[in-house]
């Protein structure tokens, strides 16, 4: 199942997104958690130390290309293959998910709660 | 909307395409999605909070997420502090004929382990509001096993 959490900033989004994530993860499903926001702080909820949440290397926008067909609009295409992506950015959280970022970390504020 | 925007919300709708089970926690509003951007996820939860302005940015959510025909969307409510909040958020999504596939109470246990820098999951064992949270995960799971193949 693909699961997208969304809500206004406050909502507690992220915090249901990582608890969440854990309790399909407890019942013997393979999770990628994706932290698609531009302040990142999915891996404290899913239960990460600060320290390995301060290590996450987030994926560059780099990995991106937009390619245009001779008669259509750009449409966008990854220049890595999706398992290499993972096995370059995952990070490892708590029963066996899997953490990814895109978000940039917000100057001052990253990790604040 | 500049290019790395683009690109990074390219990125986030291709990788949740990866492995089975994705969650992707999104950028709060969902003005800036398109199809392509949305062909990936099954069920949109959207968390609202029992207050007016929370529930309207829901509606509108609600709406792109239907426009962007996704196949299950749902409201959760959060936050819940009582009868009074269960009957706002009860009021305005039956109005706006908005499902709800839960509800998730005001809990210190998670102010708690936020302050603790510690996940729910971890630090609220047992708590009301991880109860609730496992209901919200049977009832996804329910979904999804009703459109499995």
């Amino acid at each position: 199942m693909k699961i997208a959490v969304v809500g206004k900033g406050g909502s507690g989004k992220t915090t249901l997104a990582g608890t969440l994530a854990r309790v399909l993860a407890q019942r013997q499903q393979r999770v990628l958690a994706i932290d698609g926001d531009p302040n990142p702080n999915l891996a404290l909820t899913l239960g990460m130390s600060r320290a390995d949440a301060d290590s996450i290397r987030y994926i560059p926008a780099s990995l991106v290309e937009s390619v245009t067909a001779p008669a259509g609009s750009p449409t966008l295409r990854m220049t890595m293959e999706r398992d290499r992506v993972l096995s370059e950015y995952a990070s490892q959280a708590p029963d066996g998910i899997q953490l990814i970022a895109m978000g940039k970390p917000a100057d001052g504020t990253a990790g604040s709660g | 909307m500049c290019a790395s925007h683009r690109a990074v919300r390219g990125l986030i709708a291709e990788m949740s395409g990866a492995g089975d089970h994705t969650i992707t926690d999104m950028e709060a509003g969902l003005e800036h999605m398109k199809r392509g951007t949305a062909r990936n996820v099954e069920t949109m939860l959207i968390v609202a909070e029992p207050y007016y302005r929370s529930l309207e940015a829901a509606s509108r959510t609600f709406s792109l997420a239907n426009e962007l025909k996704i196949p299950h969307v749902r409201v959760v409510a959060n936050k819940v502090r009582g009868d009074a909040d269960r009957a706002a958020i009860e009021t305005y999504c039956g109005q706006h004929v908005m499902p709800i596939i839960g509800e998730v109470p005001f809990d210190e246990t998670f102010v708690a382990a936020e302050q603790a820098a510690q996940a729910p999951a971890d630090f609220a064992k047992g708590s009301p509001g991880l109860r609730a949270i496992e209901r919200v995960a049977d009832r996804v799971m329910a979904l999804h096993a009703r459109t499995a193949s």
